[in-house]
């Protein structure tokens, strides 16, 4: 059963989350135009909290399942650790361990964004019961 | 491209365009309605519509420009393409199951119809027509012309005839059986595109003793290449990743299958099945342009001149010729699913969506939806063989287009019941504007925002930020009565 109270506020943490993400995205870009050397941490922020805020607002027309929530904040968390960890590890990295045939860095960062997501969030999403949940009327989602 | 055209990629090329005549003939016969035309009838189980919006997702550079620009820039490239392990799932959470109950309930058939549904505005609806067929153009233009060169180097033909030749193929079946032909041809082209990339893959990870000893070859002449920024950097990287995979939200190419769907069950493993194609069908991005960089730096194979004949040199020199001829219409088959997809996109804008959009619905939308697939054909065709220059120029805001366009207004709007109609249109023009002004700018050398800063990425961002607050400013009246 929808809870109109909670179906009401919880796009406005979505909403509040993308316009932060937004907000990173600019000063990154700003900075860069600067050559600021932190611009890569305010868009690897912004660019995780932009996927965390999408997907909260996809879960936002009904009450979300402890799964879904998990699937969006998770994902950011993932994202923003993954990405912390190419930016903490430098752009040149030693080459004399591999994992899989790639530098650790490299693989670190892309393994975790490529696998872990590409197999939890389809599984979360089978489990949610989104397809069971009562349509939605596009006019008035969240009426 | 570097030409291939051997008897056997000749072969096993008419031997694709002959079952992808088959499919579109046995599509033609049961397309009798605007549904069957614009929406494949409303029937796409979730084999169907994982398989052809995976397809549709993916054109020509992820098996040509793809490994072209990992071979020119390192793993960064990567960043383009690794927002495929979410995106499926993301547009299913948040615009599956929104547009699958618009299309049942209003009967709606495209994005720019979904809009200005939700908005119950003619203008949104129009505007958003006009936006895509903008895009609509370019993407198609674009797609012909990579489809000319990879028909060029199955047949040996030509660039002129292999445009002519791949433009009549693809609207033979678009006209005739509209998206109904190409979901059919799309699970058939993606089922071919996934099994040859996934084929060459082994063979790649194979090549000069194996990704170690290509990794520590790269890393000896540029030990950033290998890094996880690539040489581009971070800030480059990670724009790609926001604009590729938040920009996923406003593609209607790929979005539009929400509305063929069979029922809502489909939509329930639609995200691991698309996301397992995706992942397959992109090996061949990576592997190719790591194993021949890594064959370069070995002294095994000699610098491509051209980036873009990084793929069909590792394909005759290093793949087994069955299977390099496999790929060779794998090529051809990822450019015509897209184009068949954007053609039919493009035909419901002229004839559905801005008629409407203006009150006055088409009598035969049917037989006009045929001839505007036809005309945009010939239009893009014309374009493509006309300038290279302004080819260049429309395929750079395609996807920026679509994204800073449709992104707000949907998938934000979709969802906040407060969002109006002027915060859609404020949305959609900041999108329009910022994309195809800065793009002329840089485009002319008048002036070019800073390196590592995409257009894509300001416009996606500033569209979205206009749309929050214009929205919440029209808002403000609306929220006592939460």
């Amino acid at each position: 059963m929808d809870d109109p109270r909670r179906a009401a506020t919880t796009p406005r943490v979505a909403l509040g989350t993308i316009a932060v993400a937004l907000g990173l995205m600019l000063v990154g870009y700003g900075g860069q135009g600067r050559g600021a050397a932190w611009t890569g941490w305010c868009l690897a922020l912004g660019t995780a909290l932009a996927f965390g805020g999408f997907l909260r607002l996809g879960v936002a027309r009904r009450a979300p399942s402890p799964a879904e929530r998990v699937a969006a904040w998770g994902t950011a968390a993932w994202l923003a650790a993954a990405f912390a960890v190419g930016l903490a590890g430098g752009d040149r990295p030693a080459v004399a361990r591999l994992v899989l045939g790639l530098p650790v860095p490299t693989a670190l960062v892309f393994l975790g964004i490529a696998l872990v997501p590409a197999v939890a969030l389809p599984l979360l999403f089978a489990l949610s019961g989104e397809r069971a949940a009562p349509a939605a009327d596009p006019q008035h989602p969240e009426a | 491209m570097t030409a291939g055209a051997t008897p056997l990629v000749v072969t096993v090329g008419l031997a694709y365009f002959a079952v992808c005549a088959v499919i579109g003939v046995a599509a033609a016969r049961r397309t009798r309605t605007p549904a069957d035309f614009f929406a494949a009838g409303r029937g796409l189980g979730v084999v169907t519509l994982a398989l052809s919006s995976m397809a549709a997702t993916l054109s020509g550079f992820a098996f040509v420009g793809g490994p072209a620009l990992v071979y020119r820039v390192g793993f960064g490239a990567v960043f383009l393409v690794l927002p495929a392990s979410i995106t499926a799932t993301l547009t299913a959470w948040v615009l599956g199951r929104p547009l699958r109950a618009l299309a049942v309930r209003h009967g709606v058939l495209t994005l720019p119809e979904a809009l200005g549904t939700r908005y119950g505005s003619p203008r949104v609806h129009a505007a958003s027509a006009i936006a895509l067929l903008i895009a609509v153009v370019g993407y198609v233009a674009t797609n012909l012309l990579a489809l000319g060169l990879a028909l060029d180097a199955i047949f040996g033909c030509g660039l002129a005839a292999g445009v002519a030749l791949g433009t009549a193929a693809t609207v033979a079946y678009t006209a005739t059986g509209g998206i109904l032909a190409g979901v059919w041809t799309d699970v058939f082209q993606g089922l071919l595109m996934a099994l040859a990339s996934a084929a060459v893959f082994v063979v790649a990870a194979g090549a000069g003793g194996g990704p170690a000893v290509l990794i520590r070859a790269i890393a000896a002449e540029s030990p950033t290449w290998v890094g996880p920024w690539g040489t581009v950097g971070a800030t480059t990287a990670l724009s790609w990743f926001f604009v590729f995979g938040i920009g996923t939200l406003g593609q209607p190419h790929v979005l539009h299958k929400f509305f063929m769907m069979r029922d809502d069950r489909v939509l329930r493993w639609y995200p691991a099945l698309m996301t397992g194609a995706l992942g397959v069908t992109l090996l061949l991005y990576v592997g190719v342009g790591l194993a021949m960089r890594g064959l370069v730096a070995l002294g095994l194979e000699s610098a491509p001149v051209r980036p873009d004949d990084v793929t069909p040199i590792f394909l005759l020199r290093h793949v087994p010729p069955l299977l390099a001829a496999l790929v060779f219409s794998g090529v051809a088959a990822a450019i015509m699913s897209t184009v068949n997809a954007f053609l039919n996109v493009g035909a419901a804008a002229l004839t559905h969506d801005l008629p409407r959009a203006a009150g006055r619905p088409l009598a035969r939308p049917l037989a006009a939806g045929r001839l505007a697939t036809v005309a945009l054909a010939l239009a893009a065709a014309g374009v493509a063989l006309w300038s290279d220059a302004l080819v260049a120029f429309l395929a750079i805001f395609g996807w920026g287009l679509f994204a800073s366009v449709f992104t707000p207004a949907l998938a934000i709007g979709l969802h906040w019941p407060a969002a109006s109609a002027r915060a859609a249109l404020a949305s959609i023009g900041t999108g329009v504007t910022l994309t195809l002004g800065l793009e002329s700018l840089a485009a002319l050398r008048v002036a070019a925002l800073p390196a590592g800063v995409p257009v894509a990425g300001i416009s996606l961002v500033a569209a979205t930020a206009v749309f929050l607050a214009v929205g919440a400013l029209d808002a403000r009246g609306e929220v006592t009565r939460v």
